[in-house]
This record gives structure tokens, sequence and C-alpha cells, in this order.
């Protein structure tokens, strides 16, 4: 088992306690060797920092009278955000984004494209990140895009994070991050667990951690071992794809170990304050992660491990996802003080399963609430940019996708999406505009098939433009299933 | 099936207590695997995500850090550690240890290899004598070990055809994580070295041995609460309309109710599966006395009850499944039959209709909660599976939202009456006890439950394949009256559980 990572000292701590203990230069990181030795060559030149992508999440439908920018289309300007839209709170980043309007998703819901499994709440789970129909078991039938993209980007090809706040698993209404058709990854909503996986150790004092380490080393060479045993007899295709893809977090851990003597974070990455970092690691003592009072505390932990492992290079690609399709809390915070849970005001109704009466209002709850999530947006892409990568901050070298499960909740509607995409991935994306991606005079068809503005070009367009390739090693064309959908990207969006 | 199966949370679990005596719960920190065909363990999608690799880092760590706190429960494996803790009785912890948790026998290689780290171990803790240092590495190895983790069935020597006969450890490891969720002891492991397991009468002493052991009742336990979807029920109630209503000790109670008359049922009243649906005795405490209305028994945990047989047979009047399909104010007659429909009678549904919207409100003609649906489903696209729901639905309206028997339903008396299509004939019923008893003498309910248990048994959806099987289990289960321990027995010594398709390599 060769090890092929330069050993370094700890100076990697002098080099990332910059300002307000932000990471400071990728370039640093690379040449110390922390980004793994064996991804060395690909990620050069060392200084450009790379694009990353977030997925920030969210469930149910949208108050869509309320939602868009009122103004024409075209550049973005103060007067796109008016004080009574959803998206005012985003008033100041609107240079750095792409509010794109008329995404219909593919495969379509309403049973309207052959061959689709599942309800509306199922398919606008599964397919947004997927574009690929369920099967029987309500799981979608291909890889998502962030693990797509993760799969070819991250160092160590790690998978993406897969973060959740409030629920998750419970079948395919509750996924939508794919490692593989039919194999949904289970989102973590514990942020301390969250914290763990990234640290791998304990965040505690150094001397302890030099035994620990050295034990690790010896523990994990033995596994390998076992683990090379087991791969030299005859395994099936499948069972040999299992083993590795265990396997290969195994060396992942143990170069890591070699890197730094830390945890998946090396030890000297820690630009989270301590307080933080002690408030994260005790998210869910005395209280369940899953109650609603946690909703908002547990999301903005989430997102601090986000930027946490975009900052230090340690995944370039996460998902965020708010809840669950059906799902979601009752909302008592910032100013609302619901009755009913998001689901149900999602269809208006006192009851999930309809059976209830109508609830007075609550067009303007789910304003409040997509107001709210526009804050936690907001909240996110403060975070990035608060990061100076030199060529700009981390957040111009992103693509932070703001999606929804549906557009109108009580239709289960699929049409004009809820979107809105942030940061320039690194010079790639022409942002600052409010864009229609239908080229239709009536763009909210109700002609079904006339719709021509499907979802997945969007999806093409970010793998391409975060550097993913197709299987020939040429560009995607045409990401999802191709049955569906259309080929190519979405030219508006790209310089 | 897949020649390596990952162990299930709760077989690492169980395995960590039953062999070291530790109640690590460690599970709750690993990430949660995804139900496929209504169960968690689905041999084909049981996989080791890159987070959980480290999970399992942690996990293993602090449970050998308390294994080494206390040798008691190791010692029973072990003896030795109990005596003198040489160089002998390293070889026979190491011996032992890898063989019980392997679930067989270590290769001399990896005796040499975790020799060394044993020996590694001395200078690697800050805390114990070298021997315990020891102890503790090797147990982190393990833990850690795909040896460990995974379920290896990898003779590829086939016999008759593409089946290949699975070798006596092989088997034994089957039976211990199939029966107990967890390792085999030595009993086991000694009767697959000696090749017993390879025959019949031999296996199928061991068998019932198995089942008569208490570790058999967390199998039982994880069957049920998967099968009656616990983890989807939900217990929020309206707080005005049930006053003193406390959801989390009601839920508590109701689902150990259930869990509780099946288990005794299956282990300890030679029960039948026509018991699971019909039968008015139960177990319950002073919560769930309120709800069926009896006194309340006085001592701690559950007690025995004899529930008045008019108004309540088997699993599906008790408050678990009643109140955990319901609403906040209501019974919910379609989701009461639709679990019922899917799980107790496989029936397969296609996907809801697009804007299924609301139940209409109350007023005028529509009364009850059964006006509201009929209403609701009546038009003949959703009949097409609402003849098939609502009927079951409607036996239960005799049942608020507690589960408590009720005769009025918003001032009208309650219709509980149905007819359903069952086994090819319709099916006249008046309430939930004669729907029970329809249930019980169903042949499509028998098979249902049998290959409901084939899929968490054995980890995967029946396929084409296995109708014969499915048919011989349904057989020999008819020859013992539809025994629930016979069907344990019926499904471990199968020839689907005894050998293995060969996989394409």
């Amino acid at each position: 088992m060769k090890r092929a990572v330069n050993k370094t000292g700890l100076g990697r701590r002098n080099f990332l306690r910059g300002v307000g203990g932000v990471a400071v230069g990728l370039p640093f990181l690379e040449s110390l060797g922390f980004v793994s030795g064996t991804a060395h060559a690909q990620n050069a030149p060392a200084t450009t920092p790379p694009r990353r992508f977030v997925t920030f999440f969210q469930c149910n439908g949208a108050n869509m009278s309320k939602l868009w920018p009122t103004g024409a289309y075209g550049a973005l300007t103060a007067g796109h955000f008016a004080t009574d839209r959803t998206l005012y709170p985003l008033a100041n980043y609107r240079d750095k984004l792409l509010v794109l309007r008329n995404l219909h998703m593919a495969p379509k819901g309403f049973g309207q494209d052959a061959n689709t499994n599942g309800d509306d709440h199922s398919k606008g789970m599964g397919h947004k990140l997927t574009a690929a129909p369920l099967d029987g078991s309500g799981f979608a039938t291909g890889v998502s895009v962030d693990q797509f993209i993760a799969s070819q980007i991250n160092p160590q090809k790690r998978p993406a994070m897969t973060l959740g706040v409030h629920q998750s698993g419970g079948g395919g209404v509750g996924s939508i991050s794919y490692r593989a058709a039919g194999q949904p990854v289970t989102s973590e909503v514990n942020p301390r667990l969250s914290f763990q996986d990234l640290m791998g150790i304990n965040y505690g004092a150094a001397p302890v951690r030099d035994l620990l380490t050295d034990r690790r080393k010896s523990v994990l060479d033995l596994v390998s071992a076992d683990f090379e045993s087991l791969s030299a007899k005859k395994l099936s295709k499948t069972d040999r794809q299992k083993l590795d893809l265990h396997f290969s977090t195994i060396r992942d851990l143990e170069t890591q170990l070699a890197a730094g003597g830390g945890g998946a974070v090396a030890s000297g990455c820690v630009p989270l304050a301590a307080a933080r970092a002690a408030q994260i690691s005790a998210a869910d003592s005395g209280v369940k992660v899953s109650d609603d009072a946690q909703f908002k505390n547990v999301g903005r932990m989430q997102m601090d491990l986000i930027a946490l492992a975009l900052a230090c290079d340690h995944n370039r690609v996460a998902t965020l996802q708010w809840g669950r399709g059906s799902g979601g809390p009752i909302f008592k915070w910032d100013g609302m003080s619901h009755t009913y849970n998001h689901h149900k005001l999602s269809h208006g109704n006192t009851a999930d399963d309809n059976s209830g009466s109508a609830v007075a209002g609550y067009e303007q709850m789910i304003a409040d609430i997509d107001r709210w999530f526009a804050g936690e947006y907001v909240y996110l892409l403060d975070k990035l940019n608060g990061y100076d990568e030199g060529n700009g901050t981390l957040l111009d070298n992103s693509a932070v996708l703001w999606l929804n499960e549906l557009s109108d909740g009580k239709d289960h509607d699929f049409r004009d999406l809820p979107c809105v995409l942030a940061g320039g991935a690194g010079g790639a994306l022409k942002t600052g505009q409010f864009l229609n991606l239908s080229k239709r005079a009536d763009a909210r068809q109700t002609n079904f098939p006339d719709l021509d503005a499907p979802h997945n070009k969007l999806l093409t367009t970010i793998a391409n433009v975060m550097g993913a390739k197709a299987a020939d090693g040429g560009a995607v064309k045409h990401f999802g299933d191709t049955r569906y959908g259309a080929p190519g990207n979405y030219q508006e969006l790209l310089v | 099936m897949p020649g390596l199966v990952r162990l299930t949370h709760r077989q690492y679990d169980f395995a960590v207590r039953d062999l070291l005596g530790v109640d690590s719960n460690a599970s709750n920190e690993f990430v949660s695997d995804q139900e496929f065909y209504g169960f968690d363990n689905n041999a084909a999608k049981l996989n080791v995500p890159s987070n959980q690799v480290s999970r399992y880092q942690i996990a293993a760590e602090s449970v050998a850090q308390k294994a080494v706190s206390d040798l008691t429960v190791l010692t029973r494996s072990v003896p030795c550690l109990g005596k003198t803790r040489d160089q002998a009785c390293r070889d026979e912890l190491l011996g032992n240890v890898l063989k019980l948790m392997f679930r067989r026998p270590a290769s001399a290689a990896e005796l040499t290899r975790y020799g060394a780290l044993f020996a590694a171990g001395n200078d690697l803790y800050s805390e114990g004598d070298a021997f315990t240092r020891g102890v503790r590495i090797v147990l982190e190895g393990a833990l850690q070990s795909p040896a460990f983790l995974y379920r290896a069935e990898l003779r590829d020597q086939a016999l008759d055809g593409a089946v290949v006969a699975l070798e006596g450890y092989e088997l034994a490891g089957r039976l211990a994580l199939t029966l107990w969720s967890s390792l085999p002891d030595l009993t086991l492991m000694n009767k697959a070295a000696s090749g017993a397991l390879g025959k019949d009468a031999e296996l199928e002493a061991e068998v019932r041995r198995m089942i008569a052991d208490p570790r058999s009742a967390r199998v039982l336990d994880d069957f049920y609460a998967q099968w009656l979807e616990f983890g989807k029920l939900r217990f929020d109630k309206d707080a005005s309309a049930f006053p003193g209503y406390v959801k989390a000790d009601f839920e508590k109670s109701a689902k150990a109710e259930s869990l509780t008359f099946a288990r005794n049922l299956t282990l300890q009243t030679n029960g039948t599966i026509v018991d699971l649906f019909t039968s008015p005795v139960s177990y319950v405490d002073a919560t769930l006395a309120s709800v069926y209305g009896v006194a309340a028994p006085t001592g701690a945990g559950l007690s025995r009850v004899e529930l008045d047989p008019a108004q309540r047979a088997g699993l599906f009047t008790q408050p678990a499944f009643l109140a955990g399909h319901a609403d906040a104010l209501d019974g919910s007659p379609i989701h009461r039959g639709a679990y019922v429909q899917k799980r107790v009678l496989c029936r397969e549904f296609g996907s809801l209709p697009a804007n299924v919207g609301v139940l209409p409100a109350r007023g005028g003609d529509i009364v009850t909660t059964r006006d509201q649906v009929e209403a609701k489903t009546s038009a003949p696209q959703c009949q097409a599976c609402h003849k098939d729901i609502n009927p079951v639905g409607f036996a239960y309206e005799s049942f608020d939202s507690l589960g408590r028997f009720r005769t009025v339903d918003h001032g009208e008396n309650v219709d509980a009456t149905g007819s359903l299509m069952l086994d090819g004939q319709q099916a006249a019923f008046s309430g939930a006890v004669e729907f029970a008893a329809e249930l019980g003498a169903s042949d499509k309910a028998k098979r249902c439950y049998e290959t409901q248990w084939f899929r968490f048994a054995y980890g995967r959806k029946e396929g084409n394949d296995d109708a014969c099987l499915l048919s011989e289990i349904d057989a020999k289960l008819e020859a013992k009256d539809y025994s629930l321990k016979e069907l344990l027995v019926a499904l471990t010594t199968s020839r689907a559980f005894r050998f293995r398709a060969q996989e394409d390599l």
C-alpha cells in the first residue's frame, strides 16, 4: 500500500489562520500536498481555485404570485427586488444572480411523460437532480448531477456532501441525491455527525490525537490488508463494485491521515471559530435535530459546514435538503406563527391527506415561508462570499442553485419551477440576469407537449460548467434519461 | 443473491452486545438504510456510503474501549481471559474472536497480521496493560474489517446447474444473522465444522434450538416493526379533542403491545397466521387499557388481557394500527384500507393520480367520515383502486382516531359494512371482527404474509423463480396449521436458504 502524498509538517496550521480564521489561499493548500498527491497533477495549475456546485433544495410548493422579480427580463436591477417579493432579501446579490423562469421539470409531472412512475411529490424530489424517471419503488433510475460532478472533480473523487434538515430518508420522496440508478444517498440531518464526517476525529486536544492518529494508521493498514485479501477472491461485478467503493474510502482515510495526521479535513484547516465548532459538536445535546424548533439552527450549522468543506477544498459539491417532500416543519419563528406544517400549507389544507378544510390566508403563509428560505439562501451566499480566493470570492467560484420540489403546491405543478442560481462559477456564468428560458409566447403551457424549457438542460449546463465530462470524454450533451427533456446547454447562462 | 451482503445496523449492534457485552447502540450514529420492497435489509442495496466508513471507525474505537473496560462477556468466548493472559491466551483470543466475528476460522495470514497488530497495540494507548491494549486494538481492527462487516458467500463450485451449496460456515453465518440478528455461538460453529448442518435432521434441530433461544425475539421485533410500518405511523392527535393524550407515551405503549402480541404468539403459544389476524388476546398497560375500555392493570410493563371478541380481533384492531393510520381527529379509512391491501394482501398499486385534492367538507348529506370518503372516491377511475381500499377501511370505522370502539360518528350510526373481492370471491362483512375472520380464511392473506417474511429473511423481493419455493412453504405451513414458528423453520431449512444461485462473475 503505497501512499503518494508528501508528508508535511503541521506548518499548514499557520498558513490557514488568516483574517478572522478564514482559510487563505488555496494555492498554499495544494503546494503542501493537502489536496492529495494523486490528484495533484490533475488539480494543477495551483493558482486557479476549483469550481464548486451547491444545491439549496426547498420542498413542497411556493407562492408563485410573489416569487418572481417584478419587471422586465434582462439585466437585474434594484427595481426587480421590490419589498413584497420573495426574492427581496437577495437584492444586494443581484449582480451575481441568474433568476430563471419557465423551466419545467423533466420528466414531466401530471403523468404527461410516458413510463414515469410515482406521484407528483416523489417525482418532484426524485427527478429534480437526476432528470430520470422513478422505478417501481419510487427511486430515481439515474445518478444525480451533484454526485455525477463530484465523482469527477472532487479530491479523491469522493462523493458529494449530502446534508439535510429535519428528516431524511423515507423512500423516494425523501431523497434527491443518487449515487447511481436506484441508489439514493441518505442525507445527514445531524450537524454533529456532518461535522464528524468532515473532521474525522473529535474536535479535541492535540496530545491524544497523535496516539490516535498512529493507532488509526496501524488499524487501517490491517483493515486494508483484509480488503486486499477479499478483493483477491472471485467476486461478481456488483460485489466488486460494492467492495471497491468501501475500500476506496478506507484508502481515502489513510491518505488523509498520512497527509495531515488529522481527520477528513486536515487538522490545520480550521476556518470555523472554536465557539461555533463547539456548538455544532453539541448540535443534538438535549434536543432532537429533527424537532421543528431546531429547523433554522440545524440548517445554519449545515451551511457553515458546507462552507467549511468548500473553503478547505475537501469537497467541491454539496446538497442541502430542507425537509422532505410532503413534509416540513410548522414554522413558528422569525415572525411566522403557523398552526399547520409546510406540506399542509402548500396545499392550503389542515390535513396532509387532503381530508381537512381550507386554511384561511395560507397563500401569505407560504409567501412568508418562501421569503424565509430566501433569507437562509442569503446566509449561505454570505458565508461563501466571505472567503477571498484571490481571483474573487468562493461564491464567485461557485454555482449555488436554489431549487424547489414543485411550483404551485396545491396542484403539485412542475412548470415554471422556482429557480435561482448564484455565483459566477469561476467566470463561466453570465450573472446579473433575469431570464425567461422558454421561447414561447405563452410559456406556461396548458398544452404539455409544447413545454420547451426542460430543467435537465440546466443540469447539463451546470455539469459542463463544473468541468464534468460525458463517458466519451467530451462535453455532457444530455444530462438525465435521454428519453426526456432535451439536449444541450442553456447558452444564455454562459459567458 | 449477492456474494457480499453488508451486516444491517441492528446486526452490528447485536453482534457487539453478544460477543463483547457492549450495549453501544452504535448504529444510532450510522447512516440509515433506505427501504426497498417494504424492508430496509435488501441484500443488493445494503452498501457502505463514504461517510459511513468513518462512522464505523469511530464506533469501533468506542466499542473496543468499552469492551476492555469489562471483559466478562468476552471471557465466555475466550475462557483464558479469566485465567492467565499469556502468549497462549493471546492465540486463543485471536482464534476465537476472529472466528466468531468473521463467522469462519481465521486464515493463517489473518492470524499473523492480527497478531502483529496486537503487539503494536502496546505502544498505541496510554491506558491499560499490554495485554488489554492488544485486545483493544484487535477489536478496533476486526470491527472495521470487511470480514466482519460483510456476510461473504463466495464458494463458486457449482453443483447441479447453477446453484452452489453454502459451505458449513457460510450457512452458520446466515443462520445466526437471520434467526438471531447476530453472530453464531460456538455451538453453531462446531456444528458447522462437523458438517452437521449439511444433514436435514440436524439442521432442523439446530434451527429449532436457535428459535427457542431468547435472541430470536429480536428478529421478530425487527420484522413486525417494519411490516407494521412503525417508522411511518404518525400519532399526532388534536389536543382539545383528546385531552390527556400524550403522544410519546401512547406511541411507545401501542408499539410495544403489537410487538409483544406477535412475539408471544410465535414463541410462547405456538400461534398461527390466523391468530395474528383474529386473536382477541393482547397485552396492555394503563394507557392502552383506557383505549380498550378495560380495567388498568396493576404493576409495570404489559399485562395479558382477554378483550371483547365482539369488538377486537388480532393486530388490526390494536391501537398501533388504528391510531397510527388515522389523523388528528378521525380515523382514516383510506390509510387503514390501503395499508392492509398493500402489506397484508400484497396488492400493488400504481401511482396516485395527480391533483387528488381534499375530502369534501362535512355538511348536508356528508355527515360521517365514510360519507366523505365515498363522496370523494365514487368516480370510476377512483374505484379502480378504491373498490379494494374502501371496504377494508370502512370495516375499521367502529374505531376512532385513537382506536377506541364507537358506534356513532358525528351523530350518525357507524356503518362498518363492506364487501370485497377476496380470493376470487366476493366477501361481505360487517365490522372489523368479521373482516378479520375473512383475512384469517384467506389464502391471499396467508401467501402475502409468507411473502413478506421471504423478503425480510432473504433480503430480496421474490422473483419468478421463487414461485415453487413459496408454494412449498405454503404447503408445509398448511400441514402445520400455519404455525408462525413453523414458518421460520421452513424459511431457514429451505433449498433457497441452503443454496444460492451462482452470480455472473
